[in-house]
């Protein structure tokens, strides 16, 4: 199963005409497709409403963080830190709402901040011209231990109630997050059909020294980015806070593992020049149903761990066979 | 930085070594100065403990510094191999046999990163993270149902050998000094030695000159790999259980200590003696934490701003470097 999953790596041709653009995303759909058909047919209790329900908000949540993370990766960078900026995020709106604060300057703070962290690092990486997978590791650990410090400090109080139903709120019947999925979804078709700053941001992800020659803003596109990735990060963060009502160390844990072999599965590469956000949501949608299966399927959960480094290598062995660039 | 005529250090190459050095050496008086129990020999027989295990993982790394890789796996490594040993002896194996098992866990993962990597050609960090959170989840597949401490029943003969030492100096640091005396040489006076960095340096020039990359590459990660085992096993006799915790986080620690002490993410820099000095000056860091009683998750903040601090000051160098003209490895 999991050598399957593998599969919608390898699909997508080594360059498109019109990169980001309708690549690889109705092999992938089938494959997710399949494997959900899979599980839904051998196991009875995966196709319960329950279930896919809850399948479907998670991935809802994760999808906010991947929004600007996928862009980050057209570029040819990583934010490694997002894990960490959304567990940031989420502990402090709820640390704030503890003590005492409205919701809404609460969440705009906690933005703010993941939206400074993500400046230091776009800046950061602009400037000195630094491997943003070093960087991000850097401000992954110091963001996680900041974010450590106030879920100690909260010591496991549960958020006020208005706090806790914000993830649980309905739109007709369907989970906000789910609607906001699908709104961005249709959104990022667009933009990445019809808007040149997408051509651009592939264009640096490319090629940066002949983006920079043809006049692109690359610093400020980048810095634009980081700052969008960590603000995406944040807001599912403040959803996820919301949904598991407490503060908790565990947190976005390893989140940014998921996000690369997501997106990398979902058609973008760490060489840069493409990325899909259509094929990133399909490629959440997937881990999430095979992670799943695997829970149904009796597997230990602690495996699970291991599954997720074994997809992260081998996601990316098929991106760097694939794309690698010559010469 | 400060000197500027060509002074010895400069000829040997040693200049961010002697720094760092310089501000461990500071660290360890202000800490003698500020704690009393710095000098105690309780703390002195932890600095050791501590030190010994890393300065062995840290020559592997810097190795691979020097070409330009790193490896993250190392902690989880380090963790598997002790555990691999301490099953083998808790089966009935031999000693010889126990420590054989452990060494060959590192050695087989060291052997499929190399291979990934130098063969493969794939990004080293994805890999060996990929890897590292691979050996993290088969430990807890062996570890499930297990006690917190792990295993804790050893053959006396093993026990020994971790807890082996001579007037307050355990026999482990003494090793781990010598290893790096010996690698040190090794890179100063043999032919392999200086064409680590040379292949670092300018992999274009070393690979026209006859140096076979890809091999060099997949050796020093077999090596990385190879020491990270043998500091686990050597841990888990001094210490007297293998358990899951053995290495967490190691590997940002290892990562940091060899930049500190020379190594740069670009290659073609760096010494054993500088992981000597890095290792040390991240001992006393953490020394600093325990005695001064620093909750844990502001150590992972301090520990995140020195990355931070350390990649930069790194980049800057690099971009000065390329700004004299020398070609960039990008």
């Amino acid at each position: 199963m999991t050598e399957s999953s593998s599969g919608p790596a390898a699909v997508p041709e080594p360059r498109m005409r019109r990169p980001g653009f309708g690549s690889n995303i109705l092999p992938l759909a089938l494959i997710t497709a399949a494997v959900l058909g899979f599980l839904m047919l051998t196991r009875e209790n995966f196709a319960t409403a329950q279930n896919l329900n809850s399948i479907l908000f998670g991935v809802s949540i994760e999808f906010l963080a991947i929004v600007g993370f996928t862009y980050v990766m057209v570029m040819r960078e990583i934010d490694l830190s997002v894990g960490s900026v959304f567990a940031l995020t989420g502990t402090m709106t709820g640390a704030l709402l503890v003590a005492g604060w409205g919701f809404w300057p609460a969440a705009a703070l906690a933005l703010a901040v993941a939206g400074f962290i993500g400046f230091l690092n776009g800046f950061l990486v602009v400037r000195f011209n630094i491997n943003s997978l070093m960087l991000t590791i850097g401000t992954m650990l110091m963001v996680r231990g900041l974010a450590n410090v106030l879920a100690n400090n909260l010591g496991g109080q549960t958020y006020p109630r208005a706090f806790r139903q914000l993830a649980r709120t309905n739109v007709f019947d369907v989970r906000l997050t789910v609607v906001v999925m699908v709104v961005l979804v249709l959104l990022a078709w667009g933009f990445q059909r019809r808007s040149t700053l997408f051509r651009k941001m592939c264009f640096i992800g490319e090629n940066v020294k002949s983006a920079t020659v043809h006049g692109i803003q690359v610093g400020r596109i980048k810095i634009l980015a980081f700052m969008a990735s960590a603000m995406t990060a944040g807001l599912a963060g403040i959803f996820t806070a919301s949904r598991i009502t407490s503060a908790d160390v565990r947190m976005g844990l390893g989140l940014e593992f998921v996000m690369v072999t997501a997106a990398i599965i979902g058609g973008a590469s760490l060489y840069g020049g493409k990325g899909d956000l259509r094929g990133s949501a399909l490629g959440l949608l997937l881990l999430a149903a095979v992670l799943n299966g695997m829970i149904m399927y009796d597997v230990e959960p602690v495996f699970q761990q291991f599954v997720i480094g074994l997809l992260l290598i081998v996601t990316v062995a098929f991106d760097t066979i694939m794309n690698r660039r010559r010469g | 930085m400060s000197i500027r005529k060509i002074s010895f250090l400069r000829v040997q190459r040693l200049e961010q070594e002697s720094l760092t050095l310089g501000v461990a050496l500071l660290m360890a008086v202000a800490l003698a100065l500020l704690s009393p129990a710095f000098l105690d020999a309780n703390n002195l027989a932890s600095l050791q403990t501590s030190i010994a295990p890393n300065l062995i993982v840290a020559l592997g790394m810097m190795t691979l510094f020097m070409i330009g890789r790193f490896d993250l796996s190392v902690g989880a490594v380090m963790g598997i191999s002790g555990i691999a040993a301490a099953m083998a002896l808790d089966a009935g194996a031999p000693m010889p046999l126990g420590i054989a098992a452990g060494l060959a866990a590192g050695l087989a993962i060291g052997a499929f990163n190399g291979f990934m990597v130098a063969y493969l050609g794939i990004n080293h960090l994805i890999v060996t993270l990929g890897v590292l959170y691979m050996t993290r989840g088969i430990i807890e597949v062996i570890m499930v149902g297990a006690k917190l401490a792990g295993f804790t029943s050893f053959p006396a003969s093993f026990s020994a050998l971790g807890q082996w030492s001579f007037g307050g100096i355990s026999a482990i640091f003494v090793f781990a000094l010598l290893l790096c005396l010996c690698a040190e040489l090794f890179l100063r006076l043999t032919f392999p030695g200086r064409s680590l960095l040379f292949l670092g340096g300018n992999p274009q020039a070393a690979e026209a000159t006859g140096l076979n990359r890809r091999r060099i590459e997949f050796w020093a990660f077999v090596l990385s790999g190879g020491l990270a085992a043998l500091a686990g096993v050597l841990m888990t006799a001094r210490i007297g259980m293998a358990n899951r915790y053995m290495g967490e986080g190691l590997e940002m620690q290892i990562f940091i200590a060899c930049l500190v002490g020379g190594g740069s993410i670009g290659g073609g820099k760096g010494s054993y003696v500088g992981a000597l000095v890095g290792v040390l000056f991240i001992a006393l860091l953490t020394n600093a934490f325990n005695l001064l009683a620093v909750p844990s998750e502001w150590q992972a903040v301090v520990i995140g701003g020195v990355l931070v601090l350390v990649v930069t000051v790194d980049a800057i160098l690099v971009l000065r470097k390329a700004g004299l003209g020398a070609p960039s490895s990008g």
